[in-house]
Order: C-alpha cells, then structure tokens, then sequence
C-alpha cells in the first residue's frame, strides 16, 4: 500500500509552514518564485534563521546538529521549504560534502567545516566537470602534485556553480597516475582566495551568471587539505554524487508550480474564458499533476526502504531522471499559459519594462528564462544518458 | 517549370550571398544585436517579390520565394520578410481599395513596412476574439484597444488593425473590420520591446484613433478570410524559415558528436545518441514535408477549409519536429549549448518562438478539428 501521511506528519508539515512563512522575506520569495537567485547574503539570513530554529540541517545525524527527524518528517519540511518559496539548503557543502566529511573526514576537519556549512559562515562550491571531462567525469586531468608538505594544483574546471560566491570549494583531481583512470583520484579542499585560483563568469542564454570556469595555476594548499585516503577520490565523488541525485528530483519545487501554474492560468483570459478552463491547459497540468504524485509516492518508497536499511538510495537515478522531465515539461506550459508575452525578454530597461509590467502577467518576466535554464536539469549532476547508464549496470546488470 | 525553378535557385542565391556578406548568427554570441537586414532585401526586390511587375514588383509566386526563406532560417536572420511582405504587404494588396493600394505600391518598393496587428491579450490567436472597437464618427471611424506584441511592430510604418465594427465588441459574431493606417496617427502610442530571439515586437495603444472613412480596406467575412489567408501564407513561410533552422542545428549537432569524445571514443559512437541523431534526421525529413504541404496549400484558395486544415496540418508538425529538435540537441551538447558563447542555443531559442507563433501545436490541432466539423 502506498505511504500515507499520519496526523503527527501533517502537524509537523502544519508548523514548519507557519515558521516560514512567519519568517522568510518576502522579495527572497519572489526572487525564487521568478527563478532568480537570492544574494548570497540573502541566502546566509535564511539559513542563519534555520539553524537557530534548529532546522539548520535536517538530513544530518543529531551528533552534527541534525534534527532527529524521520525520513517522511525530512520529506516534508523539504517539500514545504520549496514550496513556500524559501532558498534551498547549500547542496554542496550541505548535502554533498558534509556527508563524506562525517564518513571520511578527520575529526579536525568535521569540528572546523561542518558548523560553518550549517551555519553558513562559508559558502562552498564544488570544482568536478572538466571540459574533457562531463559524462566521463573520471577522465579528469586537473593534477596536484605533493611538493614540500603542500599539494600543488593546477588545471581547469568548468560549469561550477556560484563559484564567484563562494568562500571554498571542494575539487576533484588527479594526484596520480594509475593503470585506470578512476584510481588515482582525490578530493582537496580550498580557501577560493588562494593564490593562483582564477574564476572566469560563464554566461548562459536566459543572461544570467550562474556558473563558471575555474583555472588552477600552481595553487598551494598544505598536504592535510584531502578527505579520507589519497586516490580514492572516485569512491568519495559517487558517494557524493549519491546524494545529489535525490534531491535534484525537486519534488517540492514542482509541487509548488504545479499550484502556482494553476494560480495564474485562473487570472489570464483566454478567448472569453479564463485558461484554467480550457480544455487544453486542464488535461496537459492535469497529465503532470499525476505524474508528480506516482513520482512523489516512487520517492517514499525510496526512502522507506533506505531508512529500513534493505537498499541504498540506488533509486535516485530513477527520481532524478524522472523529477527533471516533470521539471521540464512544467517550465513549457509556463510558456503556453503566458502565452506571446513570455517572447519578450527586455524588462530591465524603461520604459519596456514599464509598459510590460503592467500589461502582461507578472511571470512573463521570467518564463522564458526559465525554460531555457530548465534544460540543464536534464544534464546536470550526471545527465539523464548516464543515469540510464549507471540503472542499466547497476541494476539490471547489463 | 524550369523558369520557376531557375527563379528559385536565382533568389535563394541572391539572399545567401547576401546574409553572408550583411549577416553573421554569431553576433549572438558576442552578445551584439542582429543588423537591420531590410534594405537588403529591398534591393533583391523582395519586398515586392509576389507583386505584379506592373505594381513594381517580381511577379514570383510564394513557392519561388520559400527556399530564399529557408537560407534565412538557416543563417538565423530576421528579416521580417513574413511579417512586412508575405503577410502585410500581401494583404494590403489583396483589400484591393483605392487607399490600401497606394500604401501596397510603396509596400511593394519597400518604401512601407505593413505589419498586421492582430494580436489581442486574451484572444488565444483567435481573430473572433478581438476586443478592439471602431465606431462611426465625423464620417469616418474612431478605433479604441490595444494590440498585443507585434513582431516588427517596433519599425513598421502601417499596420493593419482588426477592429469590430459592431456594438458589443465582447461578441464573438461581431463584424470584424480591417483598418490601415499610419503609425503616426494621433492617437496612437507604440511601446517597443526587445524579444528573446533578438528581433523586436511592440504593443499598440488605440485611443480615440480617428481615421477617414477610406482606411477601412475590409469588413465583414470578407475581412476574416483575407487575415485567416495572411497569417496561413507567414504559416507557410514560417514552416520553410524553420527547415533551414533545423538543418543547421542537425550540422551543428552532428559535428559535434562525431569530434567530442568521452569514454574514449566521439560520443556519436554509443548508441543512445545514434538514436538521438536519427531522430533528428527523421524530423527533419518530417519538417521538409510540413514545409511543402504549407506551400501546396497556398493555392487552395477556393478551398479554404482544405487549405486551413493542411496549413494546420504543417503547423502542428513543425511546432513538433521544432520542440524536439531544440531540446535534444541542447541535450546533445550538454551544459555548452545553455552558453551564450555558443551558437547552438541561439537557434534553440528561435525554434523555441516558432512553437508559439502564429498559433502553437495546441492551437493548430484546434483549429484543424474546427475546420473538420464546417
């Protein structure tokens, strides 16, 4: 039988709402709801409210200021999060470093990195695709050689999100070489200001700057910088991956534009009626509206069977692939219930901007932008090929 | 025939060497704008290119002039050509009154940029759904409503406004009216903006418009047939510009999947993405069909249920093979087709467009079933 939420579960979801929606400020939430990235300031008082609430890092053990809560509760306060419009946890250093921090780090390392990720004093990054290296992400050629007590870097990566924000990164490099390719790996961690670390904007076709190339040249950090053993870097990355992959399926944020969808369709006219009435938008928001709740019920079974031990959480390549199709395929009807509005792209500059905004709905602003930003979902974190890759070798053993 | 298809290869040939001497899609890339290809094509006398030679024009059919679209749809040049020639121009010939045919002979020179305002926020593309009104007044018309984003509309010289012309401009059976006029007429107010493909639209304010009784060039259902004909013929026209987008997005594509390795080997020797490609290549194919079954469709003229529904027809495919495309070669690529650098996203977001103008897959599959039932 399907997972059904109990009564405790929905008074829990009850009372993280009321705190978000008491607390979260109400332009971050319309930048999220217009798929803008809040400051990075912005993004540190959401978090630093969290934390104090003691809801900084839900998906940690209790040890390292998780919160203790169930898998369904974690769920929940996920879905809720997103869809009342609040940031998203720092994934990189939240759930993908620190989990490896707590499986491999040294004690020094989860004492000095792990409060400042729940707390957001730092910000981090993660430095993995090369531009030889993506799908083949073990073919990197990034290098750090051990000289004098330091590991000396140098090399290139690309696509590495808010690397012009971030205090630190976490970087995937070559530290040997091996007969494979996937030996001779390590993860280091950096300050971003070290010396010799140059970060170039890559601009992407809705104009905005959120990823960029990294150059490394002849950078210097001392030789304990490393997690865990030197050349196991590949085992760390996937453990890592792991973890990206089940979020990246963005249940709550589809949940949201799936009401907010809805929302508009009720206020745009459309040929003497209004478009939530016509036939072609009901059975299109209708047809994903049931593809998220089979997906949603896919991922509580997910966890339930991670949480009762008899599987890892293998199932992610499943709910990324899936949970990026939805995401897609959400951001196009976007376009549809704007309609010819959503091809204008100039609302930055009076007076278009001004004549816009009071004539097309609000979300015009953004729906093309977004769509065209949506693709990478289908790319990003492993790309959809290599997820079927990785189900086709790991499950079916072919 | 051989001099239609001499006139065809002779136009096509024209505007290449054109695009490639005043035209580079790679100005997108450096982020710069696209160059006003316009009085180009003045001087290839396709502004007037379907117009008889004794109205300045080429006398050349639509079906000559669709491969020379096809070029501009391959170097991603916006030329407006659909909006100020196929559709508006045309269609200030076709009223065929004494003051609509002034404004078609400078039309036709290039001297006048007719674009058809027919767009209404809410009226789902569907021309009974106008909400703009005219009223007689001082012997001639006073118009008052707002059109909704124009392409080319920011350098039009004319537009064409469908108006109703009886009480109650909510009734979906009102009689419908075409006006033309002037972009400097008092009591008109333009607002330009820039759209993402890089050409530009604008939203036309109608306010107490007064205009002579001679700018009304079409009423009634003669009117509608004659803008359900304009906006099939920039259909038409739109189905070709989008072949040429499609083949250079499959070279794009295919080129780099043959030279980008991973895993050893050029990502065009696993399997999923030769799947992919012959995807792409059956869609293409597909769309080259769509292109001629719009063209075929233009001389269905007495048969205009036929022709609406063959249009439609092409329509629903192209928007088709258009989604598809773009987005698995954007899938092809990975993370650099999303970059403002690289050329392929640019055509990504032009097929992205054609999905949605003159009427999107939802709209044509409507439309045909509509069509069906008359």
């Amino acid at each position: 039988m399907a997972y059904q939420y109990s009564d405790q579960d929905l008074a829990f979801a009850a009372e993280a709402r009321e705190f978000i929606r008491a607390n979260l400020n109400q332009d971050v939430k319309r930048k999220i709801l217009s798929s803008l990235l809040p400051t990075r300031n912005e993004r540190e008082t959401w978090q630093k409210c969290l934390a104090k609430r003691g809801w900084g890092a839900p998906s940690w053990p209790v040890e390292f200021g998780g919160t203790g809560w169930s898998v369904v509760q974690r769920h929940l306060f996920d879905e809720v999060l997103s869809e009342e419009g609040a940031p998203g946890f720092p994934v990189f250093g939240m759930t993908m470093l620190a989990p490896l921090l707590m499986k491999f780090g040294t004690q020094r390392q989860k004492d000095e990195i792990l409060p400042a990720i729940l707390n957001m004093d730092n910000f981090w990054c993660q430095g993995f695709s090369e531009p030889e290296a993506g799908s083949d992400l073990a073919s990197l050629k990034a290098r750090a050689r051990l000289e004098d007590n330091q590991w000396v870097i140098n090399g290139q990566k690309i696509w590495t999100t808010l690397a012009h924000e971030a205090d630190k990164i976490f970087l995937l490099v070559r530290t040997s070489d091996a007969p494979k390719k996937q030996l001779g790996l390590s993860i280091l961690l950096l300050d971003m200001d070290t010396p010799g670390i140059d970060v170039r904007p890559i601009i992407t076709i809705d104009g905005h700057h959120e990823v960029n190339e990294v150059f490394f040249d002849d950078v210097r950090v001392s030789a304990d910088s490393i997690i865990g053993e030197e050349g196991n870097g590949w085992t760390y990355a996937k453990y890592l991956l792991g973890h990206e992959r089940t979020s990246i399926a963005r249940i709550g944020q589809s949940r949201r534009e799936l009401k907010r969808l809805k929302a508009t369709a009720a206020k745009v006219p459309w040929r003497g009626q209004m478009i939530s009435d016509a036939a072609w938008f009901e059975r299109r928001h209708a047809a994903i509206e049931m593809r998220h709740k089979i997906l949603e019920t896919t991922t509580l079974r997910m966890l339930e069977k991670a949480a009762a031990g008899t599987k890892a959480v293998s199932g992610a390549n499943l709910l990324k692939i899936h949970g990026s199709e939805i995401q897609m395929d959400l951001a196009e009807l976007w376009m549809d219930v704007v309609g010819e509005y959503s091809f204008a792209s100039d609302f930055s500059s009076a007076p278009a901007a001004a004549h816009l905004a009071e004539v097309a709905p609000w979300e015009a602003d953004y729906v093309s932008g977004a769509y065209f930003n949506s693709r990478k979902v289908g790319i990003y974190g492993g790309s959809n090929e290599i997820q079927r890759n990785i189900i086709a070798k790991a499950e079916l053993g072919l | 025939m051989n001099g239609a298809i001499e006139t065809q290869e002779m136009l096509s040939q024209a505007v290449e060497q054109m695009l490639e001497r005043h035209h580079s899609a790679n100005l997108l890339c450096e982020g710069k704008p696209k160059p006003d290809l316009w009085p180009q094509l003045v001087d290839l006398g396709l502004a007037g290119a379907e117009f008889p030679e004794d109205r300045g024009g080429l006398a050349v059919p639509f079906a000559d002039i669709a491969p020379a679209i096809q070029k501009m749809g391959r170097a991603l040049a916006t030329t407006y050509l659909t909006e100020f020639t196929i559709i508006g121009g045309w269609l200030t010939e076709a009223c065929g009154t004494l003051s609509s045919r002034d404004i078609a002979s400078l039309a036709a020179a290039g001297e006048a940029r007719v674009a058809l305002a027919f767009g209404e926020y809410g009226s789902g593309g569907d021309i009974a759904f106008t909400k703009t009104s005219a009223v007689q007044s001082d012997g001639g018309w006073k118009i008052n409503g707002k059109k909704s984003v124009v392409v080319g509309g920011d350098r039009a010289s004319h537009l064409i406004i469908p108006a109703k012309i009886t009480p109650g401009a909510d009734d979906p059976n009102g009689e419908l009216a075409l006006f033309l006029l002037s972009v400097d007429t008092f009591g008109l107010t333009r607002h330009v903006f820039e759209l993402y493909d890089g050409s530009f639209a604008a939203d036309f304010d109608l306010r107490d418009v007064k205009v002579p009784a001679d700018r009304l060039i079409a009423r009634g259902e003669n009117a509608i047939d004659l803008i359900e004909l304009a906006l099939d013929r920039g259909r038409a026209a739109l189905c070709h510009e989008t072949v040429g987008l499609l083949e250079k997005v499959q070279e794009i594509t295919l080129e780099y999947v043959k030279t980008r390795k991973q895993f050893g080997q050029p990502i065009g020797a696993f399997q999923t993405m030769q799947h992919r490609m012959a995807d792409m290549y059956m869609d293409i194919e597909l769309a080259q069909s769509c292109a001629e079954l719009a063209t075929d469709a233009m001389s269905l003229e007495s048969d205009k249920n036929r022709r609406m529904q063959t249009v439609s027809t092409a329509m629903a495919g192209i928007c088709d093979c258009a989604r598809r495309v773009g987005q698995s070669a954007v899938q092809a690529h990975g993370g650099i087709a999303l970059t403002q650098e690289y050329l392929v996203g640019h055509y990504f977001k032009r097929l992205t467009m054609v999905e949605r103008y003159l009427g999107n897959a939802e709209y044509h599959v409507e439309r045909y079933i509509a069509r069906a039932r008359t």
